[in-house]
């Protein structure tokens, strides 16, 4: 069951397939980086906004980790296209409620958008055509490279789930301070070194960030222009091992300071508030929403069967 | 160890020796004893050793020869780095000591590793960070804070844990007066011993009572402070800093006239453009320009600058009014408001990015200028990226050596040479782009008097027109025929030298 | 380039999960505790370089450094691979967080063999260092695209040709990080040859110490 499509309906369709591409564009022409290339714009710290209170913000971290990511993974388990579209909207609606940095959330859609624009182009196009599926041929494509529908909506699906997800991480990550986010996972049974590592790189980033975009202007400054070209990849490679010269005597630096400050191998951690009912409540009620989807479609499949006629 | 005495003092050495892994003598026969509550400057030139002894007296380097006595006990010999107890060290980068999250986690740190319960540490860190004015910062990140805030946190974090000997690496540099100020009252209140390594005179005369001078990696001098003030020109040899200081208390009138090259508009408001006749247009001239940094604030007002062909010009001011900022916008890093004029033509925002070739620049830090592993590469840099032919770049690299005094030096490692020579080696690299302004940002900072007086004749010789971005005055007065005085970011006086070094007023200079 | 979320089966998801988090943990037992802060620094170093991005044609490309992280960290590089992508997600979304123990197999098994191999390789010449560097900042990059293609391809048959073109278009990518790395190991050859395990130069001042 082949259709043909006509010059302005196949233009269409891959418009629609590069939608995702809008959302780096849309978050350029909103908040403007200034440069393609090297480090301008500055990193954001990500519990910038911890202390805006909301829903999130006062619940027990160890709880709120826990429960978010349960509903991550459970999100990207497979599920039908309404299911996914109401898990984004549960998603959108947490990430609303978490009173989160727009900006941040819609850098992180563009993030992913190209991973997947590269699989909205791909997977109607690939895989053997099964017998009796609608496919349909682009005006500008030959006829052995049919758009499959089922390609299309495999990729649809693929691009709920991450959305799902990717909206999911604003509450979870942006409603404490890194270390008390670190905590709640420490309590998941990650290793105690682990969250001081990330503690420690998350700290250094910025000022890592600082001498690089210095070096990076010192350089800009003589003229250098980054391009794929052998000159500026020498000049790249110069300029990492400056930086990594640089961050090595930094580490030893770090190191001893701390050890002038009787640091045996601990780094001190404030004693976490304790779970209250409260916490539970919320643990619970936020699981009930996040299955939701998917037991409706279980046991009231014939609900969703009437809605969809 | 038999020979070695006792010492009741809190901290001393004798005969201390020490090597680099790759055979640089660094310390020679060091023998100091010093005293509880005793307050010792360290000073000498760069690479004298004086952070080396620092770390050796402080068991983070291991004592390979000599002997080490604290608390009036012999030191045992260690191979891997470890801090005496009871003792507080301050390095030179206060970002080294702020590896927590908030101020408030660095300030606990310490506490909490000394077994202090949680209520304790909360109630010492915040007595701490009031002490030294940052107690509304406690919750923030290290890295929103500024370069004077973060050595006064990373100080705050050294003294919560109340050390009975405090070492102290450079503590006033990179700061302005008020800051240097303030680290001083903080100090003046601590009451255990103290040796503080820094080049700045006045402020460690507040501070301490004897000042030890090393050099080449011995001890050549230990004496009262009160006796090396007497005599300071035998020790200006040894890196101490005599660059009097400009203090903005009561910053004179600025000047309301203001002179335009070119005259491109009138005023109507009686501010008058001073008389100035040129036949050739100034290379750059900024014309009512202004700039406010991305949050708002406001960095430059109604600038009105011009630098004639082979002109040099001084750009004095204090700390925070905006040198660095003029400077950013000259290159066109940053862009302003205002009219920027090149060579009498109007230089619009997308050409502006175009200027690098014609300004060339020597930062401060020239860590953040030298990538290369060699300096021939180092001063070809540029001249490669502007595209010129080989034989060409060989010529300028040649001629940019041979101007600061490093002919030969092509094959050595940038890195590995000391600071003064890694400062000629960037304005080296600036030259070799042959610009027509040359900004220099503070380039006698770090530098020993040997050093300056090397820097004092290259810079003589130089034929571009340059702007030198200074605190010291000596400096300004014997290179430049011009002198600017930045404050709070708009010009307040713009003379000759002659007329600006002679109607300085007094309570306007600190001395 | 990562992968994010919802692309991968969810089996494949979790015994990933399973295999980087036991790369962690053994680690975190065999690296000395004193290390531990000295690789988190380092990694935020790492973590920077790997912002830049060099524009190519139309588009940009950010290097991808796990030739670079393995010749510089040797061993820890795995565990220092594992904490860069952790901040990389939490921080910009680069990987989902259901796909991060992929992410860290794809990224620091190559790691972890350009470390070996590079030590393996260099004898202490300048040439042959950099030309080891080159190699193994190549095969890095081309070991990463293998496995990402490897992972695609769990995903089913209708991802083999999204698998195919992910590996085809890395490599240009494995050329801009052969040249780099390249690069990088002559710089450090002349500089600081204890970053690459060499013995110090003369002139240096500094710890002759070449593991952390």
């Amino acid at each position: 069951m082949n259709a043909a499509l006509s010059w302005l309906e196949s233009l269409l369709v891959l418009a629609g397939l590069l939608s995702p591409l809008m959302l780096p564009m849309l978050y350029f022409l909103l908040y403007r980086p200034k440069r393609r290339d090297g480090l301008a714009s500055p990193i954001d710290s990500l519990d910038a906004r911890a202390a805006r209170p909301s829903f999130f913000q006062r619940w027990h971290c160890g709880l709120k980790v826990a429960c978010l990511l349960a509903t991550c993974f459970l999100f990207i388990s497979p599920r039908g296209l309404a299911v996914c579209l109401a898990d984004v909207a549960i998603a959108l609606l947490a990430t609303a409620l978490s009173r989160p940095s727009w900006r941040r959330v819609l850098a992180r859609l563009a993030a992913m958008s190209g991973f997947l624009t590269m699989l909205l182009l791909m997977l109607p196009f690939s895989g053997a055509v099964q017998a009796g599926e609608p496919t349909y041929s682009l005006a500008f494509l030959p006829d052995s490279l049919p758009l499959r529908l089922s390609g299309l909506g495999a990729a649809t699906l693929i691009i709920l789930k991450a959305t799902a997800v990717a909206l999911l991480m604003e509450p979870m990550l942006s409603t404490a301070t890194l270390a008390d986010t670190l905590h709640g996972f420490r309590q998941l049974g990650v290793p105690a070194s682990l969250t001081q590592m990330l503690l420690l790189c998350h700290r250094y980033i910025f000022v890592f960030q600082h001498e690089a975009a210095r070096m990076w202007r010192g350089m800009r400054l003589r003229g250098f222009v980054a391009g794929a070209n052998a000159a500026s990849l020498f000049a790249i490679g110069n300029f990492l091992g400056m930086l990594f010269v640089r961050s090595f005597e930094r580490t030893q630096r770090v190191y001893e300071a701390m050890l002038c400050r009787g640091f045996t191998g601990e780094m001190p951690r404030a004693a976490a508030p304790p779970m209250t009912a409260r916490d539970a409540l919320k643990a619970l009620f936020w699981l009930a929403l996040a299955v939701s989807p998917l037991v409706t479609e279980m046991y009231f499949a014939d609900f969703m069967r009437f809605l969809g006629e | 160890m038999d020979g070695y005495e006792q010492h009741s003092g809190h901290i001393a050495c004798e005969n201390l020796r020490f090597c680099y892994p790759d055979g640089a003598l660094a310390i020679e026969k060091a023998t100091i004893a010093i005293n509880h509550h005793e307050r010792v400057a360290l000073v000498g030139r760069n690479g004298s050793g004086k952070s080396t002894l620092m770390r050796l007296l402080s068991g983070l380097l291991p004592c390979q020869d000599g002997a080490i006595f604290y608390r009036g006990a012999i030191v045992a010999k260690k191979n891997t780095p470890t801090p005496l107890a009871g003792m507080g060290i301050l390095f030179q980068d206060p970002d080294d000591h702020l590896f927590c999250n908030t101020v408030f986690e660095d300030v606990v740190f310490g506490l909490f590793n000394q077994g202090k319960s949680a209520e304790e540490c909360r109630i010492i860190a915040m007595r701490q960070l009031t002490a030294v004015g940052l107690a509304d910062k406690a919750d923030m990140p290290p890295h929103v804070l500024s370069h004077g805030q973060k050595k006064r946190a990373a100080l705050a974090a050294v003294l919560a844990m109340a050390p009975e000997l405090l070492l102290l690496d450079e503590p006033a540099a990179g700061l302005d007066p008020s800051q240097i100020e303030a680290i001083a009252a903080i100090l003046a209140e601590y009451s255990g011993t103290l040796i503080v390594i820094d080049h700045d005179l006045p402020f460690l005369a507040r501070l301490c009572c004897r000042a030890v001078v090393l050099a080449d990696g011995r001890i050549r001098h230990d004496m009262d402070m009160a006796e090396l003030m007497r005599h300071p020109h035998n020790l200006r040899e040894h890196g101490l800093d005599f660059t009097f200081r400009l203090t903005a208390d009561q910053p004179p009138e600025r000047d309301k006239r203001h002179r335009h090259y070119q005259p491109r508009h009138d005023h109507s408001n009686g501010l008058a453009h001073q008389n100035c006749q040129v036949e050739v247009p100034p290379i750059i001239e900024l014309q009512h320009f202004s700039y406010h940094y991305p949050d708002g604030t406001r960095a430059l007002f109604d600038i009105n600058l011009g630098v004639q062909a082979g002109e040099k010009v001084a750009l004095i001011g204090e700390n925070g009014a905006g040198k660095s900022t003029l400077a950013a916008c000259l290159l066109g890093l940053r862009l302003g408001n205002g009219q920027y004029f090149h060579h009498g033509q109007e230089a619009r925002p997308q050409n502006r990015r175009d200027l690098w070739r014609r300004v060339g620049m020597v930062f401060q830090d020239n860590a953040d200028q030298l990538f290369c592993p060699s300096c021939r590469e180092e001063v070809a840099f540029g001249p490669r990226w502007m595209r010129l032919a080989q034989d060409e770049i060989s010529r300028r690299v040649a001629v940019a050596l041979a101007a600061v005094g490093l002919s030969g030096y092509e094959e050595r490692v940038p890195l590995h040479l000391s600071g003064g020579e890694r400062k000629r080696l960037a304005i080296a690299s600036a030259l070799a782009m042959e610009p027509e302004l040359l900004i220099l940002d503070e380039p006698t900072a770090g530098l020993d008097p040997a050093g300056q007086e090397i820097l004092l004749r290259i810079l003589e010789n130089i034929r571009a027109a340059f702007l030198l971005i200074t605190h010291d005055l000596f400096f300004a007065r014997r290179l430049c025929s011009r002198a600017v005085l930045l404050h709070h970011g708009e010009i307040i006086r713009d003379d000759t030298s002659a007329d600006f070094f002679n109607k300085i007023d007094n309570s306007y200079i600190l001395s | 380039m990562h992968i994010s979320d919802g692309v991968l089966p969810i089996s494949v998801s979790v015994a990933a999960y399973v295999a980087a988090g036991a790369g962690v943990a053994v680690s975190l037992r065999f690296l000395r505790p004193e290390d531990l802060p000295k690789i988190a620094v380092v990694t935020s170093a790492f973590f920077v370089a790997s912002l830049i991005s060099v524009p190519m044609g139309p588009t940009s490309v950010h290097l991808l450094l796990p030739g670079i992280v393995g010749i510089l960290l040797g061993p820890a590089a795995f565990l220092s691979i594992a904490v860069g992508l952790i901040l990389q997600c939490f921080l910009f979304q680069f990987g989902g967080i259901t796909a991060l123990g992929v992410n860290a197999l794809m990224m620091g098994v190559p790691a972890l063999v350009c470390a070996g191999l590079f030590r393996w390789l260099q004898n202490g010449d300048r040439r042959r260092a950099m030309c080891s560097g080159a190699l193994v900042g190549g095969l890095g990059t081309a070991l990463a695209a293998c496995f990402l293609a490897l992972f695609l391809a769990t995903a089913g048959e209708n991802f083999f040709a999204a698998a195919k073109l992910a590996l085809v278009a890395h490599a240009p990518v494995v050329i801009l990080e052969a040249v780099v790395t390249a690069a990088m190991t002559g710089f450090l050859f002349r500089v600081k040859p204890e970053l690459l395990c060499l013995p110090p130069r003369s002139k240096w001042r500094g710890k002759g110490d070449c593991s952390l």
